[in-house]
């Protein structure tokens, strides 16, 4: 039966698949030459328009002035993200805690600070005086207290910018642990508290190592993120690299050129970030791909040259890479 | 007895509403191998499970060699244990699980001396000599540096055997192993826990492999609706069932 169904089915033609042309695709070719028009008129608005001073720009670059409100922006940007991933797995581990007022208080936190905009906060830190005029170590509800401080010495723009962008970090952070916990196995706890782990030892050996793979991702857009924001700390006259360049702008009027400046340290800072990422994404693949140390852009350029001579090898890569997930 | 290695009384565990296990009672001798066999949901997993406190349970008690893990006694009083303790406790029982369970991040190595090391406080050298030792038993000795995902399921299994016997273990327990492998995996991984019975190891095997229990149990557990409807010997239960759930259920494995 099978075999007449098959004989009454005969190619017309039998043409060499190596021989065959493709078509010309308009579409793609439209497109391509509308984005080359953009480019062109960019590249001459960006060299041809004189308000843009780029004479300023370079003056301006890497003046010491400029170089340390870079360093601020900097310090301060990792500084709260420290604060705010410690503080993040805190409340990550509360909010999947079984004790129930932990876990509401983690999930109050995060409403809170998720809910509300950061340049609020920040001015609000800032305003903390006006709250509370003096903050105390003792014994509450009028027992005698051991230290006091005035509010006004404790807030200065520096701590309060830190305040405000770690405890916001923090909500932000706890979420992205939150996730990439429960994207672990159930049954590498298991396995951990059946050879005699303790709950932190399952968490720190077991549990954390492979949440890293999905928290990464993610950490990189806070990173990249929190760098930016730390510019709405300008409102409270902490002296970062938006506050700089405006507060030269305003003396010398040359607002285009030093916003330029500024534009161009942000996009180096993150651009560098991008690339660190992708590092650092790559050692906590650690166990799911075969090619470890390299970065993807390191590995796609590679690559290339590996796939042809080993093809059972890259179909073996291949193969463990879409294994990944399903477990 | 002196050489009793478990022991389980009148075991009792609900899941809500769910009454798993209905009072379960049973020993294992030091070299015993116990085989327990029984339909799927008649609560194989939760007994296993409840031996090294991984389920709680509501009455009743299993000791293993003499401690009952998840419990301590103070001046004749019997408390629940703090983690702490439950973890020590449950250091020298070695458990293979059905999905192999195996670190993921690690390598074979890695996963065969991460307990013995941190846990057990037994030098690194001395570990990995020991590793070294178990991957050659189990046929892995040229996977050290793999990482699991590379591993066939077959292997991935023996890592974990050789993982749970790193750690020097009392008792060893066995969850439907080779229930995740295809077909023809399930030999290698048998095979490779024959070897551990005729060592003299004390193991209990939950499993659906009629002729492991055949060749390997020293005793054979039949249950079912979480009862133990009928214990003894591999060629009583297997070949002359007294019970006729039990008869029920061998007629599935009869060749065909
Ligand atoms: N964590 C749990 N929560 C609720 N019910 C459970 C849980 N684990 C097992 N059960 C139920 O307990 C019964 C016995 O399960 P189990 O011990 O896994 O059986 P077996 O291993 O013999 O197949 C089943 O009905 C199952 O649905
Ligand atoms: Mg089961």
């Amino acid at each position: 039966m099978r075999s007449d169904t098959q004989a009454s089915f005969t190619p017309r033609l039998h043409m060499d698949v190596a021989d065959a042309r493709t078509h010309i695709r308009w579409g793609q070719w439209v497109a391509r030459i509308i984005v080359f028009l953009v480019i062109v008129w960019l590249a001459q608005f960006l060299f041809t328009n004189p308000n843009f001073e780029w004479g300023t720009v370079w003056a301006w670059f890497n003046a010491p002035s400029i170089i340390k409100a870079l360093w601020t922006t900097l310090w301060l940007a990792f500084v709260s993200m420290v604060l705010g991933t410690v503080l993040g797995v805190v409340l990550a581990v509360a909010r999947m805690s079984h004790n129930g007022l932990l876990n509401a208080a983690a999930g109050v936190y995060i409403w809170f600070f998720r809910g509300t905009p950061l340049l609020v906060q920040l001015i609000f830190w800032f305003n903390m005086a006006a709250l509370l005029p003096q903050i105390s170590i003792g014994i509450p509800f009028g027992g005698p207290q051991l230290i006091i401080w005035s509010t006004n010495d404790l807030i200065t723009p520096l701590t309060a910018a830190l305040l405000g962008l770690a405890l916001n970090e923090a909500a932000y952070m706890a979420e992205v642990i939150r996730g990439g916990l429960l994207s672990v196995d159930p049954g590498q706890r298991e396995a951990a508290r059946a050879y005699g782990m303790s709950s932190g030892q399952s968490l720190i050996r077991v549990v954390l190592p492979q949440a890293m793979r999905s928290i990464i991702p993610p950490t990189g857009n806070q990173l990249i993120n929190i760098v930016k924001a730390t510019s709405q700390v300008s409102v409270i006259a902490m002296s970062d690299l938006l506050y700089t360049v405006q507060s030269v702008y305003n003396r010398t009027f040359e607002t285009i050129p030093l916003l330029l400046v500024a534009v161009i340290w942000y996009l180096i800072v993150t651009s560098i970030l991008n690339v660190a990422q992708s590092f650092i994404e790559d050692h906590y693949a650690r166990g799911h791909n075969s090619e470890q140390g390299l970065p993807a852009l390191l590995r796609k350029l590679t690559s290339k040259h590996r796939r042809k001579p080993g093809g059972a090898q890259a179909a073996d890569h291949s193969q463990a890479r879409t294994k990944g997930p399903e477990k | 007895m002196s050489d009793t290695v478990v022991t389980a009384s009148n075991v009792h565990k609900n899941f809500g509403d769910l009454e798993v296990l209905k009072g379960v009672s049973f020993d294992v001798h030091k070299g015993e191998v116990v085989v327990i066999l029984g339909p799927s949901g008649s609560g194989k997993s939760t007994l296993l499970r409840c031996i090294n406190h991984l389920e709680d349970m509501e009455t009743g008690s299993i000791a293993v060699n003499g401690v009952q893990i998840g419990f301590e006694t103070k001046k004749g009083d019997l408390y629940r244990a703090k983690d702490a303790t439950i973890a020590r406790q449950r250091r020298k029982v070695g458990m293979v699980f059905q999905q192999f369970n195996l670190f993921q991040h690690m390598t074979v190595m890695e996963n065969l001396i991460e307990v013995p090391v941190r846990l057990h406080r037994v030098p690194r050298d001395k570990a990995v000599t020991r590793a070294r030792d178990l991957l050659r038993q189990v046929g892995l000795d040229d996977r050290e540096t793999s990482y699991p995902r590379q591993l066939s399921g077959g292997q991935q299994q023996r890592v974990a055997i050789a993982r749970a016997l790193a750690i020097n273990p009392d008792l060893l327990l066995f969850d439907e192993p080779t229930s995740a492998l295809d077909p023809e995996l399930v030999g290698e991984v048998l095979a490779t826990m024959r070897g551990l019975a005729d060592a003299g190891h004390t193991m209990i095997v939950v499993t659906h492999e009629i002729s492991f229990a055949r060749q390997a149990a020293d005793t054979v557990i039949f249950m079912d609706g979480g009862h133990i409807i009928e214990q003894g010997a591999p060629e009583n239960v297997l070949e002359s069932p007294k019970h006729e759930r039990t008869r029920e259920f061998l007629k599935r494995f009869l060749p065909v």
